[in-house]
């Protein structure tokens, strides 16, 4: 799922239905738009409403029929927000059929993050946020654990020393929640009384700051990446309720400078996949064992700086330099390492990575600067194992265009990417404010690109591209339009033809409301 | 009875790296300017204290009096200072546990065929015992009134000897004063208030004597005196143990060395400027001086008590003293001249027939083996460097020897010039005489302990990346590495026929690691000083 993008789009200017009254200004504040169930789903803050629409561009919207939406979460069926004024909530919106419940909350919180399933969302205070109202005092060590299914909202003490609480994480099987804090960690049962609490702070009073955090697939460990040390720490979960407690461990490789990035592996919960900077190496990639047992350490060394690494299906692992937002600088190197059987395989591609990797099934793509300054480059690379060796092929692809945004369908292991391209003989409509057009003005096109064939299919559009994505077997591609417009392609027909637009998604049922005399 | 330890080795790295002998300051001691730099009876030439007989540095042995995790068959027991806490770590699945004890904890020390340890804390003022089981933990606690730093724990588990040693400076107050705990009255929940005895001054060791399996005598050695204190009678009103006056020679702390066994009423000692080995015997309250031509250079007694033997690096002679009879008559004292080696060391055998004889600051790369049945010397010579330490293995079958690097070697062959510059250590046979050297590059070994017919071997890396610990098969004189997340501290066995051996390292969060030598498998847990802030349960 996408990050979420929460914005200012615009001065909303509302008019008083009275009449004669001043226009009331306010920035436009939504989160999203994000894939739920198939839909495109916005939240509006400033109006209290959740618009989505589908793949046929049918546009729905429900209100919230609360005030001050502070944070929203975007689950695989519904959308969460948390809301503020005299009775916080958090109030959930089901997509596409629009039901809408809440839970009462006994305090307003900054943030949510909902669990995998839908069912569960923690609610807890951030005090990154800066406060535009008055402030008031806030225990940052409370939390709310809400049971969307059973429609019930705990409040939770975490008691830590640490003043930050930053992030949530939810075990696969969703017994538990990690709540990560600025030098603790507060591992949560879920549906259950257990509570673990482990500060991060070392006998020297310096403060491990967690970085990264994942659970071990059966839910038994819990891996950190941290500031202040190179070794993984690895924390064990034992017992239930009362019995809840847990082992604290860090898993070290010797000649390990800093620890760049953790992945956990499905088909083996025992270990943990880490990939470090070395003294003397430029790239240590381990596999760690979670109880300790460093006879069960491996390790591999590459003379190239990876940064990233990511498990493929076939059992390799993919580790790279790849940045993790576009626009960023990453560096050239790629390797490729057989658990199977300890083979290891580098090489570099064309040019430095402009943005993450996309990744799926036993492929990825890269997207790299290219010779010119009007175009970019997309290596195809693929891992794959024979007798002897492993191979890492690289494929190379120049697109005309400057890339904004990609995503990968890991249905058919394509790319799908959103460029920038001149807009003068593109083939796009012209602009209504120049119809003659300008040399410099640019239109958005999509380009899809096969993993396999390398075969490359295009459609223009008739404006810039902010993010894409696919829902189903559809493109989507949003504008930067203030109040959502959005492109939908069928995956299997990629034209102008099949395109359908729709824009304005987010004055759905605005005007209907501002009508109605509500805000 | 405590005794030095031939077992478990602790080396000083890094202190004698360099060619010339002479020119390598002892770590107990430090760099000099002047002889006036040095303790009494010692010179200064070319920056080191040395011995005015042969002109080289005295042979040292490391103070292993630190605080340092301890062992019981089932658990090991670690302090955590910063937490004010003992934590049980359980060497099969590594969970660990902690205990709270009062502010401090500075000094832990088993109880004899118990899971059980003592420990003191300082700043806390107490002496706890905290015991450990599958169910759970429990802690007693007394307060002891008195900051101390130190503790004996006495052979059969009855008496705790708490003290400040030599070095670590005393409560206000508490000068010279020892205290007594009774640890069953404590472990059964009924604390009696610790006895306190003046005991002299600056204590280097407290010793015990057994009889009969009861603990019924304490020895505190001071500088200038020793006491002896009769546990029986600490209830008496007004009871002031014995003091002996120690002559002037002994009186000393730097340089000293005093050992006894469990099982002998002796102790016996030496230092620097004594001519000769004095032995302390308990059950007469009498010292006796063996007078020798010059100083020993160390000093080795048996389990039993039996015999005691010690090094005389400047006549390069060994003394064998039976005792008893060593005490009466001087006939039954047997001046051993030695051939081949230089005689600056002793380490008697498990079976107190063999006599390990060797010097680090010898210039042939040998040692030999003095068999006390025969009074015959056979020299191992089929080594490859310098002698730094040798240890036999308990059946007395292996000798490990722990080499000294020469990074100043000129020898022509290439290949021989970086052996002898490496470090390492060598397995010998001292049946067949066959000897395997391990080279260690420029990572020198630290601590060496025995298990069963296995020996490990911890290695500090220098450079802070190579750390590790290698196992030895003392049959196949085969050896296995395992890498060490950071440097390596203390090393330890647990109790009975239990193979693994455990090491701490270096790490700010506290790193052990068990290793199980048979099965060629390491665990290491590291943060169990985090472990005992970790707060689980019911929200």
């Amino acid at each position: 799922m996408k990050p979420l993008h929460t914005f200012a789009l615009a001065n909303l200017a509302l008019v008083a239905c009275t009449g004669g009254d001043p226009a009331i200004t306010e920035p436009l504040v939504v989160s999203g738009p994000t894939v739920v169930a198939d839909h495109l789903v916005w939240v509006d803050h400033t109006t209290a409403r959740v618009v989505w629409v589908d793949v046929d561009t049918a546009v729905q919207a429900a209100a919230l029929e609360r005030e001050e939406v502070t944070s929203a979460v975007f689950g695989p069926d519904r959308v969460v927000a948390l809301t503020g004024g005299a009775r916080p909530a958090a109030v959930s919106v089901r997509i596409p059929g629009g039901e809408v419940e809440a839970v009462e909350l006994f305090a307003k919180f900054d943030r949510a993050f909902v669990a995998p399933s839908g069912r569960y969302v923690v609610a807890l205070h951030d005090a990154r946020l800066a406060r535009s109202t008055p402030l008031v005092a806030v225990n940052h060590n409370e939390i709310a654990v809400i049971d969307l299914v059973d429609r019930t909202a705990t409040r939770v003490a975490l008691d830590t020393e640490s003043t930050s609480p930053r992030n949530v994480i939810f075990s696969s099987d969703e017994t538990r929640a990690a709540v990560v804090l600025d030098a603790a960690v507060v591992v949560v049962e879920l549906g259950g009384e257990g509570i673990v609490r482990v500060p991060l702070k070392l006998p020297n009073g310096d403060r491990l700051t967690p970085e990264q955090v994942v659970f071990a697939p059966d839910s038994e460990y819990l891996f950190l990446r941290t500031s202040g040390t190179p070794d993984v720490v690895a924390l064990e979960l034992l017992g239930q309720g009362a019995a809840a407690t847990g082992i604290l461990n860090f898993l070290a490789v010797p000649g390990a400078q800093r620890l760049l990035d953790l992945a956990v592996d499905e088909d083996d919960p025992d270990h943990v996949l880490a990939v470090f900077r070395g003294d003397e190496i430029p790239t240590i990639a381990a596999r760690l064992a979670a109880d300790g047992d460093v006879s069960r350490t491996r390790t591999v060394e590459l003379a190239g700086q990876a940064s990233r690494l990511e498990l493929l299906d076939n059992r390799t692992v993919l580790l790279h330099g790849s940045p993790d937002t576009i626009g960023s600088a990453g560096n050239a190197f790629v390797g490729g390492w057989d658990l199977e059987d300890d083979l290891v395989e580098q090489d570099n591609l064309a040019g430095p990575t402009m943005g993450p990797a996309a990744v799926g099934g036993t492929s990825a793509f890269f997207v790299h600067s290219a010779e010119s300054g009007n175009a970019t480059a997309l290596t195809a690379l693929a891992l794959r194992r024979d007798a002897l060796r492993l191979n890492v092929a690289l494929r190379p692809v120049v697109l005309g265009g400057i890339v904004r945004d990609y995503a990968f369908s890991s249905n058919d292991e394509r790319v799908v990417l959103g460029v920038d391209i001149v807009r003068e003989d593109s083939g796009a409509a012209p602009l209504p404010s120049r119809p003659y057009g300008e040399p410099n003005d640019t239109t958005g096109a999509i380009a899809v690109v096969d993993a396999e064939t390398l075969g490359i299919e295009t459609v223009v559009l008739d404006d810039s591209i902010q993010h894409v994505g696919v829902i189903g077997d559809r493109i989507y591609a949003t504008h930067g339009g203030a109040f959502g417009d959005v492109t939908f392609v069928p995956l299997a027909s990629i034209d102008r033809a099949s395109a359908r637009r729709v824009d304005g998604v987010l004055l759905t049922g605005l005007f209907d409301r501002i009508a109605g005399g509500e805000r | 009875m405590r005794r030095h330890d031939s077992l478990l080795l602790w080396l000083v790295v890094g202190a004698a790296c360099a060619g010339d002998n002479a020119s390598v300051p002892t770590p107990e001691l430090g760099p000099c300017a002047v002889d006036t730099d040095c303790p009494s009876g010692l010179l200064c030439r070319e920056a080191a204290c040395v011995s005015p007989d042969d002109l080289l540095p005295v042979e040292f042995e490391v103070d292993d009096r630190i605080s340092r995790p301890v062992a019981t068959d089932a658990f090991l027991f670690a302090l955590s200072i910063d937490s004010s806490s003992v934590l049980v770590i359980d060497p099969l699945d590594l969970e660990v546990r902690a205990v709270l004890v009062p502010r401090e904890p500075i000094a832990v020390s088993r109880i004899p065929n118990t899971d059980s340890v003592a420990v003191v804390s300082r700043e806390g003022k107490s002496l706890s015992i905290v015991s450990a089981d599958e169910d759970g933990l429990a802690r007693e606690s007394v307060a002891l009134g008195r900051r101390y730093a130190a503790l004996e724990v006495a052979p059969d588990g009855r008496y705790a000897i708490v003290f400040t040693p030599d070095g670590v400076e005393p409560d206000e107050g508490a000068e010279g004063l020892v205290a007594i705990v009774d640890l069953e009255a404590l472990a059964r929940g009924e604390p009696s208030a610790p006895v306190e005895i003046a005991a002299g001054y600056r204590h280097t060791d407290v010793f015990f004597r057994v009889e009969r399996g009861q603990t019924t005598l304490a020895v505190v050695l001071g500088k200038n005196d020793a006491t002896l204190v009769e546990l029986a009678r600490l209830d008496e009103p007004g009871y002031r143990p014995a003091r002996i006056a120690l002559p002037e020679t002994l009186a000393e702390v730097v340089g000293r060395e005093a050992i006894a066994v469990e099982s002998s009423q002796y102790v016996l000692m030496r230092a620097l400027r004594h001519p000769g080995i004095a032995v302390l015997d308990l059950d007469l309250a009498t010292l006796t001086d063996v007078t020798l031509s010059t100083a020993a250079t160390d000093l080795d007694l048996a389990d039993d008590g039996s015999v005691a033997v010690g090094a005389l690096r400047a006549t390069n002679q060994v003394v064998v003293l039976p005792l008893p009879d060593a005490l009466t008559s001087s006939s039954s004292v047997r001046l051993l001249d030695i051939d081949g080696v230089r005689a600056g060391q002793v380490e008697l055998g498990a079976s107190g027939r063999r006599v390990v004889v060797y010097s680090r600051f010898d210039e042939v790369e040998r040692f030999g083996v003095l068999d006390l049945e025969d009074d015959s010397l056979r020299v191992f010579d089929r080594l490859e460097k310098k002698v730094r330490q040798v240890a036999v293995s308990d059946d007395g079958a292996t000798a490990i020897v722990l080499h000294d690097a020469e990074p100043d070697s000129t020898v022509a062959d290439p290949y021989e010039r970086a052996v002898d510059q490496d470090e390492g250590y060598a397995i010998v046979d001292l049946e067949t005489g066959d000897a395997q050297l391990k080279r260690t590059g420029d990572v020198a070994p630290t601590s060496l302990v025995f298990s069963g017919r296995h020996a490990s071997v911890t290695l500090r890396d220098p450079d802070d990346v190579a750390h590790r610990v290698e196992t030895i098969d003392l049959d196949r004189l085969v050896t296995q590495t395992f890498r060490l997340g950071s440097a390596p501290e203390f090393t330890g066995v647990f109790g009975g026929d239990d193979p693994r051996v455990w090491v701490t390292q270096r790490h700010v969060a506290g790193r052990i690691s068990i290793l199980d030598v048979e099965a060629e498998r390491l665990r290491t847990l590291t943060g169990y000083q985090l472990n005992a802030r970790i707060e689980g349960g019911d929200r």
